[in-house]
């Protein structure tokens, strides 16, 4: 170590004495700090190197090759496999019902769960009961509100939903919920849309956090409760709702995965595939690793894409917060 | 009286407000039976001894209530999966524990550098790690399968509860965190001699407690109802946990309904229990980890 460098690191410390009083350590102490930091983060990118790092390469690296599990990596084969995606309908199917999924999925979230969080805000007699319920859907995995929704709508023996209808005298003859091409979408997507719980909690904190002077002001304003809803409490949620929204929308491409494993395998006639499942199916039913990687690929441009266009409203959201 | 309520409805003596409230408890109504109704009609069939088939009218309510079904499923003695869901809940409980026990120590570590410490290359790494929350697993989950079968981890515990930890989630929480503490003490601590670590494990971690217990739950959780990692990892059936054991399960067997609500009623209880007492810790993880940021 030359006496310049020492010199320099001296200064730089000196800088900092504000905030650290032992600056003046015999060792250069942002080296110091350097090999301390990077210990403690090692472990994280360790994993991160392991888990995302390397099998994402080898995953692009894949979807070059045709390519079985007993044949890791295959032949390569170029652009074959984005070829083949391209002028793939289910794949083309399956991007259109997960973006119709996420188009009416986001929305009702953000309906029910602004809804619910302000009503039970109102200390409403059974507030607790319905927290509870509407908890209940979103402490388990998908896997299990996939599974009560099939009992309810399952049709080859009628189902719940539909004994229930046909009791009510809704309808005169069973729904095929699940195995029609025409309400097997609609199904999957309803059984979905009640799992806002989570989104209500994060709700119900934020309105707690509401100053009760602009609640009152506003009433001596002469505000109605439309209005008090409409242009106090709503434009005060939008971080919350940003956030909700953003969460969502990152995780498109998990959505109905659990749903369509456990509703419909995709069906009928590929008509509620979602890519998630599409890539399962190819890898691990049809053993096609090459093109299986091709459409993950083909998902995480997706996901790449809603990222840059989410880019802008981030950066004003974080404004706002400054 | 009126002036001071920062209520949205009218109070609850007048007209009006009676009306209005009347008009909550019918949409709260409506929805409760459409998120919490098909999980009380799940309970319901799971204690009918005597098994359940569809018919119409459907029969909602047991004749007698019995434990029958819970005792078959967690002993592995219905047609279902040939196997006890005992083993089933003990490797969800071995993977979740696995995976949160290492997500606070290796998360803590990391944020307590990110915060604190400056070092070269700091600002590169933290946005990689913070990256990670962009990756969904739906892009990973071939990829890792085919890359974690090069060295032998597909079919392992290890290989299962791995992916569990990526997520940069816990840093990011841990680090917002350490920014709220005053670092007096610390410096202090630096200065009497003690080292980076004794700083980290003696100063720090004591006043972590909170931050600790919301990641310690949240990743509990999603642990626990985690279905893709296991699905794709776990190829061999003892090694399933819960959710998987329940989607294969269904797709087998499904007329025997009343076993397999009953197998959904073991795997989810815990967890509403569990989320339900810690549900402010939750909403905490989530409202400091997201909106701060």
């Amino acid at each position: 170590m030359t006496s310049d460098s020492e010199s320099e690191s001296a200064i730089y410390a000196s800088e900092r004495s504000d905030t650290r009083s032992f600056s003046l350590d015999s060792l250069s102490l942002s080296q110091q700090e350097s090999i301390e930091g990077w210990l403690f983060v090692l472990p994280k990118l360790a994993i991160l190197l392991f888990v995302i790092g390397f099998p994402m390469a080898f995953g692009i690296y894949l979807s070059f090759t045709e390519s079985t599990l007993l044949n890791l990596p295959g032949e390569f084969v170029g652009l074959e496999n984005y070829q083949w995606l391209v002028n793939y309908p289910v794949w083309w199917t399956s991007v259109k019902n997960v973006l119709i999924m996420s188009a009416v999925k986001i929305p009702t979230n953000i309906f029910f769960s602004f809804t619910a969080a302000l009503l039970l805000r109102e200390k409403l007699k059974g507030s607790n009961l319905y927290r509870i319920a509407f908890i209940v859907p979103v402490a388990g995995p998908p896997v299990i509100w996939a599974i009560v929704w099939r009992l309810m709508l399952f049709s080859n023996e009628g189902g719940i939903a539909n004994a229930i209808l046909l009791e009510l005298g809704a309808i005169s003859q069973y729904i095929p919920f699940l195995t029609n091409v025409t309400y097997a979408l609609p199904s999957v997507i309803m059984s979905q849309i009640w799992s806002f719980g989570l989104s209500m909690l994060i709700y119900m904190a934020a309105l707690s956090g509401l100053p009760s002077s602009v609640m009152e002001s506003a009433s001596m304003d002469g505000a109605n409760k439309y209005q008090k809803v409409r242009y106090i409490i709503w434009p005060l949620m939008k971080p919350t709702t940003l956030f909700l929204v953003v969460i969502q929308l990152i995780e498109v491409t998990k959505v109905g995965f659990a749903s369509v494993f456990v509703m419909t395998g995709g069906g009928p006639l590929n008509s509620t595939m979602v890519p998630s499942f599409l890539v399962y199916e190819l890898a691990f039913r049809y053993n096609e690793f090459g093109h299986a990687s091709a459409v993950a690929v083909g998902m995480f441009l997706i996901t790449a894409f809603i990222a840059l266009v989410l880019y802008k409203p981030l950066q004003s959201n974080a404004e706002y917060y400054q | 009286m009126s002036g001071t309520h920062d209520t949205i409805f009218e109070e609850p003596d007048t007209t009006q407000g009676r009306l209005e409230r009347l008009g909550a408890h019918a949409y709260l109504i409506v929805i409760a039976l459409l998120t919490a109704g098909p999980y009380l009609i799940m309970v319901s069939i799971s204690l009918m001894g005597n098994g359940w088939n569809p018919v119409v009218p459907p029969k909602l309510i047991p004749e007698a209530v019995s434990l029958q079904n819970y005792i078959d499923v967690w002993a592995g003695q219905t047609a279902l999966l040939d196997q006890p869901f005992s083993g089933f809940f003990i490797n969800s409980l071995i993977y979740a524990v696995g995976a949160t026990l290492t997500v606070l120590v290796v998360d803590t570590l990391a944020g307590y550098a990110f915060a604190r410490l400056e070092f070269a290359g700091r600002d590169i790494s933290f946005l990689a790690v913070i990256a990670t929350l962009m990756i969904s697993p739906m892009i990973l989950f071939v990829p890792l399968y085919t890359w974690f079968n090069q060295f032998g981890l597909v079919n392992t515990r290890i290989g299962v509860i791995l992916p569990h930890t990526f997520t940069g989630f816990g840093v990011f929480l841990m680090r917002q965190f350490i920014k709220t503490l005053p670092s007096d003490l610390e410096d202090a601590a630096l200065i009497d001699g003690c080292s980076r670590f004794g700083v980290f494990w003696r100063v720090v971690i004591p006043m972590m407690k909170p931050a600790l217990v919301t990641l310690g739950i949240i990743t509990f959780i999603t642990v626990w109802n985690s279905f893709l990692w296991p699905l794709v990892l776990a190829r061999d059936s003892a090694l399933y946990n819960l959710p998987v054991a329940l989607g294969f399960f269904q797709g087998r067997t499904s007329t025997l309904w009343a076993p397999l609500m009953a197998a959904t009623a073991i795997t989810l209880v815990p967890m509403v229990i569990l989320f339900i007492s810690m549900q402010k810790y939750y909403v905490r993880g989530f409202t400091i980890g997201g909106i701060k940021g």
